[in-house]
C-alpha cells in the first residue's frame, strides 16, 4: 500500500509544472488545431526570464516570478504575431505548421544557446525547509509551487467553462466564420489566448527550474510529454489535461519507485503510441 | 585527408536518409519525425551485434535489418491509418523509446560509457575507408536512380496519389494502407542499414548521437532541398550538411574560440531557413516540376552573379585605391 500512497503524493508534487504546460498547450491546439512544439522554449524561456530577474537583477524569488511569466507570455504572443499568424494566412497545412513549429523551436532554443551559454543555470532559491506529512516529505518550495499551480489552474478552468470568454474561444475554434459573424474578432481573442497559454508555459518552467535547474534543452524534454499528455486527454479539454497530466505524474512516479525514471518514459511513450492507436489517430 | 573522407562519408549517409525520408513524405505523405530511431537502432544493433557476441558485419546487418523491418512492419500497422498529426506524435516517441533504451539497457549497449570498436565491414588494409567511402556512394547512387524511376513509375504515381487524396486513390481500388505500409517498412529498414553502415563510420557508439536534432537535419535538407523533386534531397544536403560541416568546419578560417560556437550557430540557421522556406517558398529550391536544364541554368546564374559582384566589388575598391593613391600623391605634394 505504501507504494501507492508514496507514488500518488511525489506524483502530484511532481505533476505541477505538467498540469500548467499541457492546459496551455491544450488552449493553443484548441484553438488553432496544430501542435506547437515552440511551446517548449515557451518554458525554457520562462525559466530563463525568472533567472536573469532573480540572478541577475537580485529581484527576491517570489517577485521575480511574475514578470518571468508576463515575459514568456508577450514571447508567445510575438511567435503567433510573427510567425504562426502569417502561416496560418497562407493557408500552411497542419501537419506543416507541426514542422514550422519545430523549426521556430530549434531557431529559438539554440538562438538561447548563442547567448547565455549551454551551461545549466540556477535560481537563487529561498532557504528551503522541510514539512512531513504522515511520512512523507516535501519542501515548502515543492508546496508553493502546488498552491500556485492550484490556484492558476482553477482560474484557468473558471475561465475556459464558465465565463463568456471561455464560451468565445470554443466558439471560435470550432466554426470560425460563424464566430466572425457573430461579432468576435478572432484576431484580440487569439491574442489574449496565446497570452494565457504562454504564461501557463513561463510558469511551468519557472518550477520545472525549481525543482533541478534551467538548461536550454528543458523544454525539448518537457514538451513531448505534454504534447502526450494533452492528445490523450481528448484535445480541447482543458480539463481532461488536467485530469490526464495528474494521472502520468502519479504514473510516472509508481514506474519510478519499482523500477529507473527512464523505464517510467519508455513505458509512458509506448502507451501513447498505443493510446493513438486506440483513437484511431483523432487527434482533433 | 582522412577527416575529409570521414565527412564525405556522413554527407552520403545524410543524403541516404533524405532520400527515404522524401519517399516518405514527399511521395506518401508520411510525415516521420523519428528518422533518428530507426537509424538509432540500426547503428546500435549492428553495434552490439558485432562487439558484444562477435558477430561477423554481413551477418549482423542482416540480423538488424530483419528485426527492423518487423519492428517498422508492426508500428506501420498501429500508425499508418491515422491523420498525420497522429503518425508524427507516434514516430517522435518511437524514437525517444529507442534513445531512452540506449542509455537504459548498458548490459548490451555499455550505456554513457560507449560501444566500441566496430570494423569496417570491407577489411583490406590501408584502404578501408576508401572502400567504406565507395560502398556508400554506391548505395546513394542506385537509390538516387532508382527514385528517378520511381517518379515516372505507377506505384510512383499511386503514390502520389495516395499523398494528395487518399480516399479518391481506394476508392479507385488501390489497396492504399498495403502500400504505404510496404513503403514505410522498407524505407524505414533501409534507414536502418544506413545505421549500421554509419556505426562501423563512428567505430565508436555513444548515446548522444541519438539525438533530435539529427532528425531535424534531414527534415531541414529535405524541406529546403524540395520534398516533391527526386533530387530535392541530395540538394538539399549539399546546401546544409556541405556548406555547414563540410566547408567551415574543415576549410573556413575560424578562430578557436568561435569555432565552439558553429554547431549552434548551425542550428540556429537551420531553424531559421526552415520556418523561411515554409512561410514563402513551401516547395523548396526545387519545385517538383524542376527540370535538370532550369537547376544547371540556376546554377550557371548563380556563378554569374558571383562573378559579377566579385568583378564590380574589385572595379570599386580599385577605383577607390586609385584615389586614395592620387590623393596622397597631392598631399605629397603639396
Amino acid at each position: 500500500m505504501w507504494i501507492i500512497r508514496d507514488s500518488i503524493f511525489i506524483g502530484l508534487l511532481e505533476a505541477s509544472p505538467l498540469i500548467l504546460a499541457a492546459m496551455g498547450f491544450t488552449l493553443i491546439y484548441y484553438l488553432n488545431g496544430f501542435i506547437n512544439f515552440a511551446y517548449g522554449e515557451n518554458m525554457t524561456f520562462g525559466a530563463y526570464f525568472a533567472v536573469m530577474l532573480n540572478v541577475g537583477l537580485g529581484l527576491n524569488f517570489y517577485v521575480a516570478i511574475i514578470p518571468a511569466a508576463l515575459l514568456a507570455g508577450c514571447l508567445s504572443v510575438a511567435t503567433y504575431l510573427f510567425i504562426f499568424r502569417p502561416a496560418l494566412n497562407r493557408g500552411v497545412k497542419p501537419s506543416e505548421m507541426i514542422i514550422l513549429s519545430v523549426g521556430l523551436s530549434f531557431m529559438l532554443r539554440y538562438g538561447l544557446v548563442l547567448f547565455v551559454g549551454a551551461e545549466n543555470a540556477y535560481l537563487n532559491e529561498p532557504p528551503i525547509g522541510f514539512y512531513n506529512f504522515m511520512g512523507l516529505g516535501a519542501t515548502n518550495l515543492q508546496l508553493i509551487a502546488l498552491i500556485l499551480v492550484i490556484i492558476f489552474a482553477l482560474n484557468l478552468y473558471w475561465l475556459i467553462y464558465k465565463t463568456n470568454f471561455g464560451e468565445v474561444i470554443r466558439g471560435l475554434a470550432n466554426n470560425e466564420d460563424l464566430a466572425q459573424v457573430s461579432g468576435i474578432n478572432p484576431h484580440k481573442v487569439s491574442v489574449r489566448v496565446w497570452f494565457i497559454a504562454g504564461v501557463a508555459g513561463g510558469l511551468s518552467g519557472i518550477f520545472s527550474g525549481v525543482f533541478a535547474l534551467a538548461n536550454p534543452q528543458m523544454g525539448w524534454n518537457l514538451i513531448l510529454i505534454t504534447i502526450m499528455v494533452s492528445i490523450v486527454a481528448g484535445v480541447g479539454s482543458v480539463r481532461g489535461a488536467l485530469i490526464a497530466s495528474i494521472v502520468a505524474g502519479i504514473l510516472t512516479s509508481f514506474i519510478t519507485l519499482i523500477s529507473k525514471p527512464l523505464y517510467a518514459e519508455v513505458v509512458l511513450l509506448l502507451a501513447f503510441i498505443f493510446i493513438l492507436w486506440q483513437r484511431g489517430g483523432k487527434t482533433a | 585527408m582522412a577527416y575529409l573522407l570521414f565527412s564525405l562519408s556522413l554527407l552520403l549517409v545524410y543524403i541516404g536518409l533524405a532520400q527515404m525520408l522524401h519517399v516518405q513524405f514527399g511521395l506518401l505523405g508520411i510525415p516521420n519525425f523519428g528518422v533518428v530511431g530507426f537509424w538509432g537502432f540500426g547503428m546500435y544493433f549492428v553495434g552490439v551485434l558485432q562487439v558484444q557476441l562477435s558477430m561477423s558485419f554481413v551477418d549482423a546487418m542482416i540480423l538488424s535489418s530483419v528485426i527492423l523491418a518487423a519492428i517498422s512492419y508492426g508500428l506501420g500497422h498501429l500508425i499508418l491509418r491515422l491523420e498525420r498529426q497522429a503518425i508524427l506524435c507516434a514516430t517522435i516517441a518511437f524514437s525517444a523509446i529507442i534513445a531512452l533504451l540506449v542509455v537504459t539497457e548498458k548490459w548490451a549497449t555499455m550505456g554513457v560509457v560507449g560501444l566500441g570498436t566496430i570494423r569496417y565491414p570491407l577489411r583490406v588494409f590501408g584502404a578501408e575507408e576508401v572502400l567504406h567511402f565507395t560502398l556508400l556512394l554506391v548505395f546513394v547512387i542506385a537509390a538516387q536512380l532508382y527514385l528517378h524511376r520511381l517518379h515516372g513509375s505507377r506505384l510512383g504515381r499511386l503514390m502520389i496519389a495516395i499523398r494528395d487524396n487518399e480516399e479518391l486513390a481506394a476508392s479507385l481500388g488501390k489497396d492504399t494502407f498495403r502500400v504505404k505500409l510496404h513503403a514505410f517498412t522498407i524505407t524505414a529498414t533501409i534507414m536502418g542499414i544506413l545505421g549500421g553502415l554509419s556505426a562501423a563510420l563512428n567505430q565508436f557508439l555513444t548515446p548522444n548521437m541519438i539525438v533530435p536534432s539529427i532528425t531535424f537535419a534531414v527534415w531541414i535538407s529535405l524541406v529546403l532541398g524540395g520534398k516533391e523533386h527526386a533530387l530535392g534531397p541530395m540538394m538539399g544536403v549539399f546546401v546544409t550538411f556541405g556548406i555547414f560541416d563540410i566547408f567551415i568546419e574543415t576549410y573556413a578560417p575560424v578562430s578557436p574560440e568561435f569555432a565552439v560556437l558553429v554547431p549552434n550557430i548551425k542550428l540556429f540557421l537551420y531553424g531559421a531557413l526552415l520556418v523561411a522556406v515554409l512561410l514563402y517558398r513551401p516547395s523548396g529550391f526545387l519545385d517538383k516540376d524542376t527540370t535538370p536544364a532550369d537547376i544547371l541554368g540556376g546554377i550557371l546564374r548563380a556563378i554569374a552573379a558571383t562573378l559579377g559582384g566579385v568583378i564590380t566589388a574589385l572595379s570599386v575598391t580599385a577605383k577607390g585605391v586609385e584615389t586614395l593613391a592620387a590623393k596622397t600623391k597631392k598631399d605629397d605634394d603639396a
